[in-house]
C-alpha cells in the first residue's frame, strides 16, 4: 500500500502538466482526490497494512495527500495567472504622447559643458553687466585712451557714454574689487564688436572667460588648466600648443590652439596669459605677492566646431528647426 | 607687414626654407599668416602685434630673426661723414617748430641739381615685393628707408615751397590742404601740419601736399626726418581716415634713434642715383631728450616660480644678450637688465619674462595642476548658476530656447508697443538702423522669432529667452516666455495653449526656486494686452503676463494668439544660505473632510474674491479651496457661469460629525448668498 502510495505521487506529477485549463485540471482533481478517486482508494487498503507498519503508513497517507493537494493548488494558481483578460487589443505602433521635448539652445549646451569642467576645478560661475564704462572695458584692463591697443577693441556706445562690453574681462575686475585672493572665476557672457556681420562674424557674440589669482600661479599652471579643460572637451588625445601674442591685459600672453584629431587640423581657440601686474594694482591686489593667469574663449566658434554649424546667423535666428536639433 | 626672403637676406644670412623661418617666428610670437610667393621670391606676411612697432621694418625683423638663428646681422653701413656732409655753399633750410611737444625733433636735409629718374632695378624690386608702387628715384629711397628702418620719411619740392622754409604747426581751422592722394581736406585747429610761409604742405606723419611733392621736373628736395606725437598723428589719421604707411608707424611708435640715421642713408641711396651732386648739412630742430631706460631689477628664483619651469641663469642671460638687452648680475639671485632703446614695449619684469619665454618655446613650460587653496566663503553668484537652472528647467517642461540680438530697430520696438522711445539708449556708431537701440525690453526678439517659424509652417511654440534690456539707464535680467498656437498637438489631445498654462507654468517655475510669497494682480486691458495680470513677489512688481493685444499681432502679421511674458530675475535667485529651509510640519492626527460646492454666478465676479469670501466665511476651519470647474453655455445665463469648487475641511481636535459639516457649509453658502447673487446647484 505504502509503494501504492508513491506511485500516486509519481503518476500525478507525471500528468499534472497535461492539464492545460481548469477543466482538465477538475477532472485530474477528482481523479486523485475525489470521493471515488485514486488516493480514496489506495487508503482503503490500509487494513492490508501490518499493525507495526500502521503507523507509519498513516504519516505516509497523510504526507502524500498533502503533496498531492499542493500539486494540483500550485497548478490552479499557475492556470490563473496565465489567465488572458478580454480587454479589446490595441495598436501599440501609434506614437507615444506627452508634451514635445524643449531643448536648451546650443550656445547655452557649450556654456554648460565647458563651465561645468571648470566648476570640477574648483571655479566658480559669475557674471556682470553688457553695458559697461570706459573704465571696466578699457582703463582697467592696462589699455589707455589713444593707444594703438584700442584698435582691436573697438566698441559700441551709447547716447549716455557707456559702451557695450567688447570682452568678458570686465567681470575679472568687477569680481577682483571686491574678492580678494585666492580666487578662481569662469564668466560666460555677451561681447559686442562692431563688426560686419557675415558667416563667421556677428556684431554680438559670447565668450567665455576665466580668471585665477592666488601666491604661487605660474604659466605652467594655466598650462596645466587649459589642458585638463581641452581634453575634457574635445578629447583625451587633444593636443595644445601655445603661441606668443600680445594682449595689453596679460603678459607673457599667448594664443592657443588645439589639435582637433576630428578635424586632423590645429584650432585657435584661446586667448591667455599671466594677468599684467598693472591689472593686479588697478584692483589694489599686490603683484609682489599674487599672480594669476587669465583666458578666453569665444563660444560660437566653440560651438560651429562641435556641432558642425557653418553660419553663424543661424545661432540668432532662432528656427525651431535649427534649435530643435539640439533636444 | 610684409617680409620677403630676398631683401631679409641683404642683412642677415638665412639659409633655413621659408616654411621652417616662419614657423620659427610665430612660436616665438611674431606671427606669419602666410608664405605667399612673389614672382616666384618667397614673402612672409607677418601680422605684428602693437607691442612691437619695432618689427614694422625689414631690419626689425632681421633682429628676431638673428636671435633664432644665431646668426649676426650685417646693418648698411650710412656714409655718415662724406664729402656731401662738407658742402657748406648749399645754405641749411629755415626750420620752425611751434609746436614742441606735437614735434620734439625735426630735421631736415638739403639736397640740389637732382635729376629724378627711375630707380635702380635692385630697389624696384624691393619696393615691389612690399607691394610699393616704384615712382621716381627720390620718393623710392624715403619708402625703402621706411620699409628698411621704420623711419618715416618725406621728400619736399624744396623749390616749391613757399619762402623757402618750414614750419612746424597746428592748422588754421579752415585752412585746406591737397593731399598726394588728390583729395581735398578742410583741416581742424587740432592737426598737426608742416606748413612753408603759406599754407600747409603735409598733415604731419600721414600725408605730403601735391603742391610740393616731388615730380620729374624738381631740381631741389628738402628731405624730411622727424618725430611727431603718436596721439596727434593717431587723431589725425581718423579724422581724414587717411592710414599710411608712415602714419601707421608714427601711431604704433617710432624709434627717436632712427631720425638721423635714416635721413642719412635716404641721402645715400639718392647720390648712389644721382651721383654726387650739392648736398647739405642736416638741420636739427627740437631739444628731443631720449629718456634714459631704467635697469629692470630681476629675481631669477621669482622668475622660476611664475614660469612654473627653472632655466639656467646662463640661459636666461644668454638670451637676453641676443636680444640686445644688457644684462649684468647683481647678487646670488638676481640680474640688472636694460632693454635697447628700441624696445619701447619694455618696462616692467613681466615684459622680460615674456621675452625669455618667448624664445625659450611656450612650449617648453610643462603643464602643471595649480594647487589652490579654497577660499573661505565660496563665491557664489546665485543667480549665474540659478539661470542655468532655470534653462533647463523650462527646456524639460518642452520649451525652446532662443537667443535674439540685444540691438532692435525702431521700428520692432514701436510694433511691439514700446513707445516712449526715450526712455531706450541708441547706439551712437551703429552700423545699421537695425541695431539702432539697445533693446528696453525683449518682446521684439520673441515676436520675430515667432515670425520666422510661422513662415516656415510651425503652428505651435514654446519659446524662451533669458537675457538682458536695459530700460532708463539700468540694466536688467529677464525671462521672456511665450505660448503660440497649441500646447499640446499629438493624435490624443489637441489644445490651444492658454493664459492659464503660461500661469501654471510661471507658478512651476517659482515653486522650483522656492519662492512663495507671491501674488497675481489683475489688470485693466491696456494697448500691448487683451487680458494681463502683472506678478507681485514681496509687494514688488517683477513682470506682466498676459495674451498680447491682436493690434500688435497684425503688425507682425501673426495670426494665432500670443501668450506672453517678460519677468525680471534679478533678485530671485538666492544664495543658499538665504534661501528658507522648510520646516516639517506634524501631519494632521484627523482626516480631512471634502465637500463640493456648485453655483451659478455673475461672470464678472472673480474667483479669488469668492474663494477669499468663502476661506473667511468657514475660518479656521476650512483649510483648502479649489475650483475645479468653470461652465458656460447651454443652461447658464450669457453674463453667468457656473463654478464648481472643492473644499476641504480639517480639525485639529478630532473627527467632524456630520452636523459640523453641515453647519460649516451653511456659513459659506450663507456668506455667498449675503455677497452675491448666486444660484445653488
Amino acid at each position: 500500500m505504502i509503494e501504492a502510495l508513491k506511485k500516486l505521487e509519481t503518476e500525478l506529477r507525471g500528468e499534472i502538466g497535461l492539464a492545460s485549463d481548469p477543466e482538465k485540471l477538475e477532472t485530474l482533481k477528482v481523479k486523485y482526490l475525489g470521493r471515488k478517486g485514486l488516493f480514496a482508494s489506495v487508503s482503503a487498503r490500509i487494513s492490508e497494512v501490518t499493525s507495526e507498519e500502521r503507523r507509519f503508513a498513516g504519516q505516509e497517507m497523510n504526507r502524500v495527500k498533502r503533496v498531492l493537494e499542493q500539486m494540483l493548488s500550485e497548478k490552479e494558481k499557475s492556470l490563473e495567472s496565465g489567465k488572458v483578460f478580454s480587454a479589446k487589443k490595441i495598436d501599440t505602433t501609434m506614437p507615444g504622447t506627452s508634451y514635445a521635448p524643449g531643448s536648451l539652445h546650443p550656445l547655452t549646451q557649450v556654456v554648460i559643458d565647458i563651465t561645468k569642467i571648470f566648476e570640477r576645478l574648483g571655479f566658480s560661475i559669475v557674471d556682470g553687466p553688457e553695458v559697461e564704462t570706459e573704465y571696466y572695458n578699457f582703463e582697467a584692463l592696462n589699455i589707455p585712451l589713444n593707444h594703438p591697443a584700442r584698435d582691436g577693441f573697438d566698441t559700441f556706445y551709447l547716447e549716455n557714454g557707456h559702451l557695450l562690453r567688447s570682452q568678458t574681462s570686465t567681470v575679472q575686475i568687477r569680481v577682483m574689487e571686491t574678492v580678494k585672493p585666492p580666487l578662481k572665476i569662469i564668466a560666460p557672457g555677451k561681447v559686442y564688436r562692431p563688426d560686419a556681420t557675415d558667416a563667421t562674424h556677428s556684431f554680438m557674440f559670447h565668450q567665455i572667460e576665466g580668471l585665477m589669482v592666488d601666491e604661487k600661479t605660474s604659466f605652467a599652471d594655466l598650462k596645466g588648466v587649459l589642458l585638463s579643460f581641452a581634453k575634457d572637451f574635445f578629447g583625451p588625445k587633444t593636443k595644445l600648443r601655445f603661441r606668443p601674442h600680445f594682449f595689453p591685459f596679460t603678459e607673457p600672453s599667448a594664443e592657443v590652439d588645439i589639435f582637433w584629431e576630428t578635424r586632423e587640423a590645429w584650432l585657435e581657440i584661446l586667448g591667455a596669459g599671466m594677468v599684467h601686474p598693472n591689472v593686479l594694482r588697478t584692483v589694489k591686489i599686490d603683484p609682489e605677492k599674487y599672480t594669476g593667469f587669465a583666458f578666453g574663449m569665444g563660444v560660437e566658434r566653440i560651438a560651429m566646431l562641435k556641432y558642425g554649424v557653418e553660419d553663424i546667423r543661424q545661432f540668432f535666428e532662432n528656427d525651431v528647426r535649427f534649435l530643435r536639433q539640439f533636444e | 607687414m610684409k617680409l620677403p626672403i630676398s631683401w631679409l637676406k641683404k642683412y642677415i644670412d638665412v639659409s633655413w626654407a621659408p616654411e621652417k623661418l616662419a614657423e620659427a617666428l610665430t612660436f616665438s610670437g611674431t606671427k606669419v599668416e602666410c608664405v605667399e610667393k612673389k614672382s616666384g621670391a618667397p614673402v612672409l606676411e607677418i601680422e605684428v602685434t602693437t607691442n612691437r612697432p619695432d618689427c614694422l621694418s625689414i631690419l626689425g625683423l632681421a633682429r628676431e630673426v638673428a636671435v633664432l638663428t644665431g646668426k649676426t646681422i650685417k646693418f648698411p653701413r650710412i656714409k655718415l661723414s662724406g664729402l656731401a656732409e662738407k658742402d657748406f655753399s648749399v645754405k641749411p633750410p629755415e626750420i620752425h617748430i611751434e609746436d614742441k611737444k606735437g614735434c620734439p625733433k625735426y630735421t631736415a636735409r638739403l639736397i640740389k641739381n637732382i635729376k629724378i629718374e627711375p630707380s635702380s632695378t635692385e630697389i624696384k624690386k624691393c619696393l615691389e615685393s612690399m607691394d610699393a608702387r616704384p615712382i621716381n628715384n627720390v620718393v623710392d629711397a624715403t619708402n625703402f628707408v621706411l620699409f628698411e628702418m621704420g623711419q618715416p620719411l618725406h621728400a619736399f619740392d624744396y623749390d616749391k615751397l613757399a619762402g623757402g622754409k618750414i614750419i612746424v604747426r597746428r592748422a588754421k581751422a579752415g585752412e585746406k590742404f591737397l593731399g598726394i592722394d588728390d583729395g581735398e581736406y578742410t583741416l581742424d585747429e587740432k592737426t598737426l601740419v608742416i606748413a612753408d610761409a603759406e599754407r600747409p604742405v603735409a598733415i604731419a606723419g600721414v600725408m605730403g601736399g601735391k603742391l610740393t611733392e616731388v615730380t620729374d621736373r624738381t631740381k631741389n628736395i628738402l628731405l624730411e626726418s622727424a618725430y611727431f606725437d603718436s596721439g596727434l598723428v593717431r587723431q589725425a589719421s581718423r579724422k581724414y581716415k587717411l592710414s599710411t604707411e608712415s602714419s601707421y608707424r608714427f601711431e604704433r611708435g617710432v624709434n627717436p634713434n632712427n631720425i638721423l640715421p635714416a635721413s642719412a642713408r635716404a641721402r645715400d641711396l639718392i647720390l648712389e642715383s644721382t651721383g654726387a651732386v650739392p648736398a647739405g648739412p642736416v638741420v636739427e630742430k627740437g631739444d628731443f631728450k631720449v629718456v634714459k631706460i631704467k635697469p629692470i631689477l630681476l629675481s631669477l628664483s621669482r622668475l622660476d616660480e611664475i614660469m612654473g619651469m627653472k632655466i639656467p641663469a646662463a640661459r636666461i642671460i644668454a638670451i637676453l644678450n641676443h636680444l640686445e638687452f644688457h644684462v649684468k648680475k647683481a647678487g646670488q639671485d638676481h640680474i640688472l637688465v636694460t632693454p635697447p632703446s628700441l624696445r619701447s614695449d619694455i618696462y616692467s619684469r613681466e615684459d622680460i619674462i615674456e621675452e625669455i619665454l618667448r624664445i625659450e618655446g611656450f612650449d617648453k613650460v610643462p603643464a602643471a595642476l595649480p594647487v589652490t587653496r579654497h577660499s573661505e566663503t565660496a563665491i557664489q553668484d546665485p543667480q549665474a548658476t540659478g539661470i542655468l537652472e532655470l534653462k533647463k528647467l523650462l527646456a524639460n517642461l518642452g520649451f525652446n530656447e532662443i537667443i535674439s540680438t540685444s540691438l532692435i530697430s525702431e521700428k520692432a520696438l514701436v510694433n511691439s508697443g514700446f513707445k516712449e522711445l526715450n526712455r531706450a539708449q541708441k547706439i551712437t556708431n551703429l552700423l545699421s538702423a537695425e541695431q539702432e537701440f539697445f533693446r528696453p525690453l525683449l518682446l521684439p526678439g520673441m515676436l520675430q522669432s515667432i515670425l520666422t517659424n510661422v513662415h516656415q509652417k510651425a503652428d505651435s511654440l514654446k519659446l524662451f529667452e533669458i537675457g538682458n534690456r536695459y530700460l532708463e539707464g539700468k540694466e536688467e535680467t529677464v525671462l521672456a516666455i511665450s505660448l503660440y498656437g497649441n500646447l499640446e498637438e499629438n493624435w490624443r489631445r489637441k489644445n490651444a495653449a492658454s493664459f492659464y498654462d503660461l500661469k501654471g507654468i510661471i507658478e512651476n517655475m517659482l515653486a522650483v526656486f522656492k519662492i512663495k510669497d507671491y501674488q497675481w494682480k489683475e489688470n485693466e486691458p491696456c494697448p500691448k494686452y487683451e487680458n494681463s495680470s502683472s506678478l507681485e513677489i514681496n509687494g514688488k512688481k517683477y513682470g506682466t503676463l498676459g495674451v498680447l493685444n491682436p493690434d500688435i499681432l497684425n503688425r507682425w502679421d501673426i495670426s494665432h494668439a500670443v501668450i506672453y511674458m517678460e519677468l525680471m530675475l534679478d533678485g530671485i535667485f538666492k544664495k543658499t544660505s538665504e534661501q528658507k529651509t522648510v520646516r516639517a510640519k506634524v501631519l494632521p492626527k484627523y482626516p480631512l473632510v471634502r465637500r463640493d460646492i456648485a453655483f451659478i454666478i455673475d461672470e464678472k465676479i472673480s474667483v479669488q474674491s469668492l474663494e477669499d469670501l468663502m476661506k473667511n466665511a468657514a475660518a479656521p476651519l476650512l483649510s483648502e479651496v479649489q475650483l475645479f470647474d468653470e461652465y458656460t453655455g447651454k443652461n447658464i445665463a450669457a453674463d453667468k457661469r457656473s463654478l464648481a469648487f472643492s473644499l476641504a475641511y480639517q480639525k485639529e481636535t478630532g473627527t467632524f460629525t456630520e452636523e459640523e459639516i453641515n453647519a460649516l457649509q451653511a456659513k459659506v453658502s450663507g456668506a455667498l448668498k449675503n455677497t452675491h447673487r448666486v444660484e445653488f446647484r
